[in-house]
């Protein structure tokens, strides 16, 4: 008898094959949330362009990272043009929530923020690597136990002893508004070199006046254990397929809000 | 007067795939070089069905072709069973092209079978041989082969990328086989959209030849040969990135961004 296709999480085969900063965050975030991206893999009824316009961002300086580590001398004017490219690129996509903003208002915010990091950098010596995956280890620090699935993610850029994460936000957020990720980042790291690097973050904000604010932090073996701890602990609430909606001011703009709303009434009348 | 060869000889092969023979076939190219020449006044074409799960996804388009002789019909089925595998994305192309060699055999009373009436690999042969076919992979782009007014020869080349600076306006090549409404639904129905990654390698890919913003995408559209950014699919996407990618590492491209 064949066997039904399942997105049961408890189901061998659904559970995910590696844990993500981001789908740890998404699932503190709303459960529900989690399941509908990882699990069911739905097709989200929108596209946040907060997050698309950060992509943007990133992929422009990304391609100005790498140019200045194979050696060459880029110029910022072939920077914005990248971040234009791209930016044009997450407009077109129908699915994209602007949230009252313009597709030229939004380019042209995304253009100064590009500007002001290339100024803010362009005298320093380029990274070793940009957007240097990384794969390790997950270790329950309560038990001291391996989990199943390893810690994956990508750095936005690695020199000697050096992380960069780069934030792109509508005001300037406190560093340990990150530190959930930032632990992860530091223990990745350390988990690959057996050495605690410095984060530098770097937050280019989306004001009126767009600005760069850049900080450096170094985390600690407890603020790293935290990160261990939550990861486990979201990673044995998969397993046990919790996932409840968590209703909070994100759900108006949450790209699964109809289907979330669908399944709550479904059940109702059930 | 056109020089396009009216048939050509494609291999006939063993299941072993040994060539044991060859076959002559009639081109459209060739076929509609003699339309012409004995007065070709119109190539009008019907979308009859639209492909679909209910129907083996098999897409049915009627051609009306008017000489100086008379009205020839031709119809022209397609479906992924008897398609090559890479033109499978562009089912209606397909059957619009058998229609339109169907109705120009008759018109110009040519009585073998045209190459692209046949099932697939049998076009692969010709085009290895003959390098003035549009290269694998890079055929279907063009395949739509848009009504003729009778005086300009339908374009079967594949998509070229614009040059920078160029002037692609959309529409140019626009007078679709079928109403665009009727199109893109069934591509959007059966087929994946264009992923993240494609979008942005497509952009800047277009950046790099001088197209920005508005004009990037009209350009992509025409490219494309679609109404709606919706209409362009993974595969329809990945065709274009090949072809692109080659005219590019060919030496006609632009910064190489696009990467």
């Amino acid at each position: 008898m064949p066997r039904e296709e399942s997105n049961d999480p408890r189901v061998p085969g659904t559970l995910p094959p590696y844990l993500s900063v981001s789908q740890i965050t998404t699932w503190l975030a709303c459960p529900r949330k989690y399941r509908f991206r990882y699990v069911d893999k739905r097709e989200p009824e929108s596209r946040s362009g907060n997050l698309a316009f950060g992509s943007a961002v990133h992929s422009a300086i990304e391609w100005w990272h790498n140019e200045r580590i194979a050696g060459r001398v880029p110029e910022l004017a072939n920077a914005l043009r990248i971040f234009r490219a791209d930016w044009t690129a997450q407009v077109t996509d129908p699915l994209l929530d602007l949230e009252e903003r313009t597709p030229e208002e939004l380019q042209a915010v995304g253009e100064a923020l590009v500007t002001l990091f290339v100024e803010r950098f362009a005298n320093d010596p380029p990274p070793t690597v940009a957007e240097q995956r990384f794969e390790v280890v997950l270790r329950d620090p309560a038990t001291g136990n391996l989990l199943p699935v390893p810690l994956v993610g990508v750095l936005d850029a690695v020199e000697d002893g050096l992380c960069w994460e780069l934030k792109t936000a509508a005001r300037k957020n406190h560093i340990s508004d990150y530190s959930l990720q930032l632990a992860a980042y530091s223990y990745a790291v350390r988990e690959t070199t057996g050495v605690r690097p410095r984060i530098r973050v770097v937050q280019l904000v989306k004001t009126k006046v767009p600005k760069i604010e850049v900080e450096e932090t170094m985390l600690s073996d407890r603020e790293e254990a935290w990160f261990a701890e939550v990861a486990a602990e979201v990673y044995d609430a998969i397993t046990r397929g919790a996932f409840p909606p968590n209703p909070s001011w994100m759900c108006p703009r949450c790209e699964y809000r109809g289907a979330c709303r669908g399944a709550m009434a479904m059940r109702a009348a059930a | 007067m056109s020089s396009a060869a009216l048939t050509t000889k494609i291999p006939v092969k063993d299941r072993d795939g040994r060539v044991i023979d060859e076959k002559e076939v009639a081109t459209y190219a060739g076929l509609l070089a003699r339309a012409h020449e004995e007065g070709l006044r119109s190539v009008a074409t019907k979308l009859v069905q639209v492909p679909s799960p209910d129907n083996g996804m098999t897409a049915i388009v009627e051609a009306t072709v008017e000489t100086s002789k008379g009205s020839f019909a031709g119809i022209g089925d397609a479906n992924p069973d008897n398609v090559n595998r890479r033109v499978a994305a562009h089912l209606i192309r397909m059957a619009e092209t058998r229609a339109k060699a169907r109705a120009l055999r008759d018109a110009v009373n040519i009585g073998v079978v045209a190459l692209e009436e046949l099932g697939g690999e049998e076009e692969d042969a010709v085009s290895n041989r003959a390098p003035a076919r549009p290269a694998p992979g890079r055929a279907p782009l063009r395949e739509v082969s848009r009504a003729s007014d009778g005086n300009r020869p339908v374009d079967r080349r594949p998509p070229a990328p614009p040059a920078r600076g160029e002037v692609f306006p959309r529409g140019q090549t626009a007078q679709a086989p079928a109403p665009p409404s009727a199109r893109a639904p069934a591509r959007e129905a059966t087929e994946p959209a264009m992923t993240e990654n494609q979008r942005r390698w497509l952009y800047r890919y277009l950046s790099d030849r001088g197209f920005e913003g508005q004009a990037a995408t009209d350009a992509l559209l025409a490219a494309a040969e679609v109404n709606d950014l919706r209409a362009v699919t993974k595969s329809l996407a990945s065709q274009l990135i090949d072809a692109w990618k080659e005219d590019r590492d060919a030496g006609s491209g632009g910064g190489g961004h696009a990467s």
